[in-house]
């Protein structure tokens, strides 16, 4: 366990004033900053304003790039604005900038065109996610016995993602480090959501839809085997 | 951990890898020293940059580059990220790994900017304890480099150097030498580049950057998105004798050129090397 040592109390104060400046557009921390010969402690504390917002709004909008065709740049980046100042960038990495978007969007956004909206917004960023999610240890079927791996705790991996996207389901899945997805039959809805939450391949089919035949079962777990797309539910995470 | 940082090794004159260079770098292995790397996005598990790092890793030797480990910030160090860290230098078997003097997070908020911190032994007494944890925790050589920046605080009592000087001496770690970090600061604060250069502790300059930036008239902006201009390539060669060996990277991060034009840029760095250490017998 690594002990961090207290910092100074003004640089604490100087953080947060800087900080709260640049994510509110508040002038507070200028009493911080000295003029420079060309610039004022506001002109100064600006650039650094600017840059921020610049940053995070790119990179926001870059992983929404059919949301941003449909409602406008304009709307798109107000949105992106107000959502960012709701909910600050708490990662290192940017990638994270778009984890609660669509959670923001279905709150805040009342148009008439919500639906399509709130469709759009779930796609890309199961996309996004995809392409950074965890990849846990493949699910090798030749380790267990049938009636085990019928009993066993499966789910998908982390970057599997289940969307409806123009009125297609979707399973959004990362294979050969590129995103792919595939159409999937709304039959096979309720047995793939059951899997993304975690269950037992014989819970699973007590709850299949009758509609579906052995045939159509095998052919897809073939493709998640396949595809690398299952693996063992860690004991930790079976509620 | 102690470290002779002048018996680190010279690596060459080496290239910013970036995304758009990939595919360039492993269909034609073109001539570079070395790659520097920017750590945060080999942190995560996706696996698209891993695959590519996989590969460049056997014909290069990596070196990672943070611009997220916020040494100064007055939150604490975060231990998820260094973890990620520490597994990404040992995968890379690199001679050493680097960041900002800067801060970037306050109170869990992430700026993802390079925040300078004000100038006070406090501060840079804070900052070394800090290195020294990283460094220890990572087990690999730190080196610190100097940020570009446009606002100076009321608190500071040193000049930039002399904070530097401070920390790296306390922490016992390296330098990493922006040549246009020190040429941007300059215009932007009223001081003598080469005073800088010269009150930088000779014996733990480990590596320079070398970049461009852009004159918005009352200020420089580090842009790192153009061609590197006539008066950073001038205080790098003034720079260079008062060095012993110190390895290179030429950094572009926007407005990115074809891989070719990047490699010409870096021969003009290593002509500029070759003609002042000609007469020094290197």
């Amino acid at each position: 366990m690594v002990s961090n040592p207290s910092p100074p109390v003004f640089l604490v104060q100087i953080q947060v004033d800087i900080t709260a400046s640049i994510v509110q557009k508040n002038l507070n921390a200028t009493i911080h900053i000295k003029p420079s010969k060309t610039l004022t402690p506001a002109e100064r504390l600006d650039i650094y304003a600017d840059d921020y917002w610049a940053r995070i709004l790119d990179a926001l909008i870059e992983d929404f790039p059919i949301l941003q065709a449909y409602l406008g740049e304009d709307v798109l980046y107000k949105l992106a604005e107000e959502y960012l100042q709701s909910y600050r960038s708490q990662h290192f990495s940017l990638f994270y900038l778009g984890n609660r978007f669509p959670y923001f969007l279905r709150n805040r956004y009342h148009q008439k065109n919500k639906k399509t909206v709130l469709e759009t917004v779930d796609y890309e960023w199961a996309r996004a996610w995809c392409f950074f999610a965890p990849q846990l240890p493949l699910l090798d079927p030749s380790l267990f016995s049938k009636d085990d791996l019928m009993k066993i705790v499966l789910q998908f991996q982390p970057h599997v993602q289940l969307v409806s996207y123009k009125k297609q389901f979707r399973l959004i899945y990362r294979h050969d480090s590129k995103v792919q997805e595939k159409m999937i039959p709304r039959v096979f809805k309720d047995l793939l959501q059951q899997l993304q939450n975690g269950t037992s391949l014989d819970l699973a089919f007590d709850h299949i839809s009758t509609a579906l035949c052995t045939k159509e079962i095998e052919a897809l777990f073939s493709f998640c085997i396949q595809y690398g797309l299952l693996c063992q539910k860690s004991e930790g995470e079976i509620s | 951990m102690t470290i002779k940082f002048s018996s680190l090794p010279y690596l060459g004159f080496g290239l910013g890898l970036r995304t758009i260079h990939f595919e360039d770098f492993i269909a034609t292995s073109p001539e570079v020293d070395w790659l520097e790397i920017i750590s945060e996005n080999f942190l995560l598990e996706s696996a698209r940059p891993l695959y590519y790092l996989d590969q460049i890793m056997e014909r290069y030797k990596v070196v990672p580059h943070g611009v997220s480990l916020s040494i100064g910030s007055s939150d604490s160090l975060n231990m998820d990220y260094l973890k990620r860290l520490k597994n990404l230098v040992k995968k890379l078997d690199t001679p050493w790994f680097s960041d900002h003097l800067c801060w970037g997070s306050s109170g869990g908020t992430n700026l993802h900017n390079l925040m300078p911190l004000p100038y006070t032994s406090e501060v840079a007494k804070y900052v070394a304890e800090r290195v020294r944890i990283v460094q220890d925790f990572v087990e690999k050589p730190f080196i610190l480099e100097n940020v570009s920046s446009y606002l100076e605080f009321e608190t500071s009592t040193m000049t930039e150097w002399d904070f530097l000087t401070e920390i790296v001496e306390t922490a016992d770690c390296g330098i990493l030498l922006d040549v246009n970090n020190v040429f941007v600061s300059s215009q932007n604060h009223h001081f003598d580049p080469m005073e800088y250069m010269r009150n930088v502790p000779k014996d733990r300059v480990v590596q320079y950057h070398i970049a461009g930036h852009d004159d918005k008239g009352k200020y420089i902006l580090d842009t790192h998105d153009h061609e590197i201009q006539q008066d950073v390539w001038d205080l790098y060669r003034k720079t260079i004798p008062l060095f012993d060996q110190v390895s290179l990277m030429l950094e572009r991060d926007d407005h990115i050129p074809p891989l070719p034009d990047l490699l010409s840029e870096l021969a003009f760095a290593k002509s500029i090397y070759d003609d002042v250490m000609k007469p020094h017998g290197i």
